[in-house]
């Protein structure tokens, strides 16, 4: 046979199952298809009186489907990246995660046209394009990874009535709602030790030194936070309104990361040449890991403030 | 409606189709005749569905499976394998309890 002998529709369409198909049992399981399927065609030949020909065999592949669907069956059990269980959440994270950086990607582009802000090629149309991408692709591998270990562990096995949340009573005591307003208290005081410009271009990530606004931004949170934690000393339930005010203080250090990312984190080793390259190397992480972390944060308060709604 | 009507069909069906096809290859057949004894009895299923399920009732062990060349035709023959057999009769069970069940929501609910 050599590249122009024209192969029949019953051939080409075996040849794609087969390319669909797992190595295992590949060739036994065309080999059974190409049996059954040219046996049917000739017992339909034999009770109509007409021969085998391509139309025949064209009609008779459309009732089999597509090839990635027939192959698809040959799979098994169905498959997918991200199961239903947890796909709210990875739609909601995607949401928020891609809302953030549209904020941050606008503010950046605003900035440039209003501020007349250099920001160097960060503010090309790709950057959109290219953002969106890297969003939804760590996401997704968090997510798939999350649902492995789940699977592994049998999370969903182990549950226990138990520990399941009281939606109007989530905080332990007013004590501890006391420790975490000296806390935060605290906290803010050792961020005001680092003498840091309050502009807009600190916040914006436009002054070369990434601390600076990382610290500018933990400082809004935490300013946000203080009086949350104080007015819970005198009332330790959720409103929803305090839900809600928690979930922003948690997307605004996010976004204060984003900011980061895409601005002036690779600028740290500029800023403090003492800082071995790897050092300066791993903030990327500590940003994504922060980023992470308060996003999961506030899906965590999303979820009470959406059992708060439901026991109302 | 009638797209979601298909859809509740065919999941209802899906389970049966086990049952059938166990029962079904009591005696050995191969793809195509078994197609036929399910057609003759009113379960009419599209090849694209039944040979794939067929291969999965083989990896799960409830068939068992030879080629062989009978009258100039090479073919595949599946038989319930002893496995196959146990599996049938508990999900037989569990079907007629089943039946059981909706006859009575069904008679209570008239």
């Amino acid at each position: 046979m050599n590249f122009l002998t024209k192969k029949s529709p019953l051939d080409r369409y075996i040849a794609d199952v087969k390319s669909y198909l797992p190595a295992k049992n590949r060739a036994d399981i065309v080999e059974e298809l190409r049996v059954n399927l040219a046996e049917k065609l000739a017992n339909r030949a034999e009770d109509s009186g007409v021969e085998v020909s391509e139309e025949s065999e064209i009609e008779l592949l459309s009732e089999f489907g597509h090839p990635l669907r027939l192959a698809a069956q040959y799979q098994g059990e169905e498959r997918s990246l991200v199961g239903p269980t947890l796909y709210p959440f990875y739609r909601m994270s995607v949401l928020v995660s891609l809302v953030i950086s549209t904020c941050v990607m606008l503010s950046i582009s605003l900035a440039e046209i209003f501020f007349r802000v250099e920001l160097g090629d960060v503010s090309s149309p790709w950057m959109f394009v290219n953002t969106y991408i890297y969003i939804i692709g760590v996401i997704t591998a968090g997510y798939v990874l999350t649902e492995r270990l789940m699977e592994r562990h049998n999370y969903l096995d182990s549950w226990e009535p138990n520990a399941m949340e009281q939606p109007d009573n989530a905080l332990a005591s007013a004590w501890g709602a006391l420790v975490a307003c000296i806390a935060a208290i605290t906290w803010l005081v050792i961020l005001n030790l680092l003498s840091i410009e309050h502009s807009l271009e600190t916040l914006l990530g436009q002054n070369q030194n990434p601390i600076y606004t990382l610290v500018f931004w933990m400082k809004i949170e935490t300013v946000i936070l203080i009086p949350q934690y104080f007015y819970l000393v005198f009332n330790q339930t959720w409103s929803r309104n305090r839900l809600q005010l928690r979930i922003g203080s948690e997307l605004i250090l996010s976004l204060g990361c984003v900011v980061i990312l895409f601005n002036n984190a690779g600028s740290l080793g500029l800023n403090y040449p003492d800082v071995p390259q790897s050092l300066a190397s791993a903030f990327y992480y500590v940003l994504w890991g922060m980023i992470i972390a308060t996003t999961l944060s506030a899906i965590s308060y999303w979820r009470k403030l959406r059992l708060l709604e439901i026991s109302d | 409606m009638s797209e979601k009507l298909e859809a509740m069909r065919l999941e209802l069906r899906r389970g049966i189709l086990i049952l059938a096809v166990l029962n079904a290859l009591k005696q050995e057949q191969y793809g195509y005749s078994l197609r036929k004894a399910l057609q003759a009895v009113d379960i009419d299923i599209e090849e694209g569905t039944l040979y794939p399920l067929v291969r999965r009732l083989e990896s799960y062990g409830l068939l068992d499976s030879r080629w062989s060349s009978e009258e100039g035709r090479k073919r595949r023959y599946y038989q319930t394998s002893p496995k196959g057999i146990e599996t049938l009769l508990a999900l037989q069970t569990d079907w007629q309890q089943l039946n059981k069940s909706l006859a009575k929501i069904s008679e209570a609910n008239k």
